[in-house]
């Protein structure tokens, strides 16, 4: 660190300090923490924010700090060991302009929308979902008319998950198209309303879509294998699962998916093998 | 999103045999094929003392190559079907009658309680029973149609025939040894070796001597 010297003088009526722009720096989250590890520089900054000795330990509040002082501009002045500034005796500087309080901190709420289409872009107009916030909390929730959601009081940011719980039907053949399906859009698969993960902050366009591949996995004498850990990669997404009471797992896709990767991470290559493919067993999904 | 639990990242893991284990239950166990266990390099001492893959000792040691999964690329919207390999082994036992074979009877084996899938057939000629059944089973009951005899089993349970339980498991499914198999000698062992030899031609020493155990290797078929 710089050690430089400082002079006070009055300019236009104000007091002043001279400083030399080497000894200036910004406030940064290190030189904070430092301050804040001395009981004075605590006390100090308690009384500047209207905080607690306890909440200056809070990383959010100690990051709304430091942002105030970023966005306000402040800067630190090393002081260093500067010689006196007059007569031998070192004058006390005078304290920094308080800052506004900032009192309890609350966490900013953020927000998430969706619409939800087909792969056609038709909607689902009053479609009743869930939707599990970054928090954990469980909102019950209904699409409007024109098939869309929006939610401006979800208190953490993060990733939340969609749900609807029972088979989508199908959208009204008159159905108006809302909106173009994107390869890249999250979605859910209509026959079993599964689990969706969307980031808040952002709006999302959720696809209901309607094709399916089964995986079945039978043992030696042809009865299901079950409770098999099956991990399926479906263009970008990674579906792990295990085989259900009939040996099967069935992973719905977008109709433009047009090859899946499967592998059974606890069965060597040697101890399993496909027999056969086919049409799906049952009716109900196209692809 | 639900993890698999991990699979064993290094070559090869060692395995501690527990009663009741082969080398096919512990393939079905672990993911693995029979042969991928039994012919590996590093179980070849193993091989050599034990001989035979359904006969070992609990806290026998098997190095079980770690499983190297497959990928498959399917097409998308169809049904996919795969088949497990090493899920079952042969089972086979002969059975008799006051001597005679119980030949060409209608049987029911049941596994592990589970009646549901239970396996029926019939005895050949020499009334011998044979079925796959699963590699993980534990044990069962085999009952003839004439209802004249069920017999529970365990499976995976015979020790070597080097070990005194080995001796006993096997002279007691000869019907020579009526006690528990805990391997401890004692004098209805030893009246049961006398039994044994004495049946099979032996001099009747109650000694397990080498022409006591090859007799008994024969008599038992392992």
């Amino acid at each position: 660190m710089s050690h430089g010297w400082r002079t006070r003088l009055r300019l236009d009526g104000a007091e002043v300090v001279l400083v030399p722009s080497s000894t200036v720096m910004p406030v940064t989250a290190a030189l904070l923490d430092d301050a804040l590890g001395h009981p004075d520089g605590r006390a100090a900054f308690a009384g500047w924010f209207g905080v607690s000795d306890e909440e200056l330990d809070d990383p959010e509040i100690r990051a709304r700090m430091l942002a105030r002082l970023s966005s306000e501009e402040w800067r630190a002045v090393d002081l260093g060991s500067a010689p006196p500034v007059s007569g031998g005796r070192r004058r006390p500087v005078e304290p920094v302009r308080p800052v506004e309080p900032v009192g309890p901190v609350r966490p900013r709420p953020t927000w998430i929308a969706l619409t939800v289409i087909d792969e056609d872009g038709r909607g689902f107009p009053r479609l009743a979902f869930t939707l599990t916030t970054p928090g954990g909390e469980d909102r019950s929730i209904r699409l409007d008319d024109a098939s869309r959601w929006r939610a401006d009081d979800v208190r953490e940011r993060g990733t939340c998950f969609l749900r609807v719980g029972a088979a989508i039907p199908e959208p009204a053949p008159d159905a108006p198209v809302l909106a173009t399906a994107d390869d890249d859009d999250p979605w859910l698969e209509a026959e079993s309303g599964g689990n969706v993960a969307l980031v808040t902050e952002r709006a999302h366009t959720v696809v209901v879509v309607r094709a399916r591949t089964e995986i079945v996995i039978l043992d030696e004498d042809g009865r299901a294998d079950i409770d098999e850990w099956c991990e399926v990669m479906c263009g970008q997404r990674r579906h792990v699962r295990r085989t259900d009471a009939h040996g099967m797992v069935t992973i719905g896709h977008p109709r433009a998916v047009r090859t899946i990767d499967v592998r059974f991470p606890l069965l060597s290559a040697d101890a399993v093998a496909l027999e056969r493919s086919g049409p799906l067993a049952t009716e109900g999904a196209h692809s | 999103m639900p993890t698999p639990p991990d699979a064993p990242v290094s070559s090869l893991r060692e395995y501690i045999v527990a009663q009741g284990e082969s080398i096919a239950s512990i393939a079905a166990k672990l993911g693995q094929t029979f042969a991928a266990i039994w012919d590996d390099p590093s179980n070849a001492e193993l091989e050599a003392l034990r001989e035979d893959p359904y006969v070992l000792l609990p806290g026998d040691r098997v190095m079980v190559p770690a499983v190297v999964p497959g990928s498959f690329a399917l097409t998308a919207g169809q049904r996919h079907v795969f088949r497990r390999q090493a899920t079952h082994t042969d089972f086979q036992v002969t059975c008799t009658h006051n001597g005679k074979p119980r030949a060409n009877l209608g049987f029911v084996l049941t596994l592990d309680g589970d009646t549901a899938d239970a396996i029926e057939g019939v005895s050949d000629g020499q009334g011998t029973v044979r079925a796959r059944i699963p590699a993980l089973a534990q044990g069962g009951m085999l009952e003839f149609e004439d209802g004249r005899g069920r017999i529970a089993f365990r499976l995976g349970a015979l020790d070597p025939i080097d070990t005194l339980s080995g001796v006993q498991g096997r002279l007691q499914s000869l019907g020579f040894y009526a006690q528990r198999v805990d391997g401890v000698p004692g004098p209805h062992t030893a009246r049961g070796v006398r039994a044994f030899q004495q049946a099979r031609g032996l001099p009747i020493t109650g000694e397990i001597d080498d022409a006591t155990t090859a007799a008994l290797r024969e008599a038992y078929g392992r």
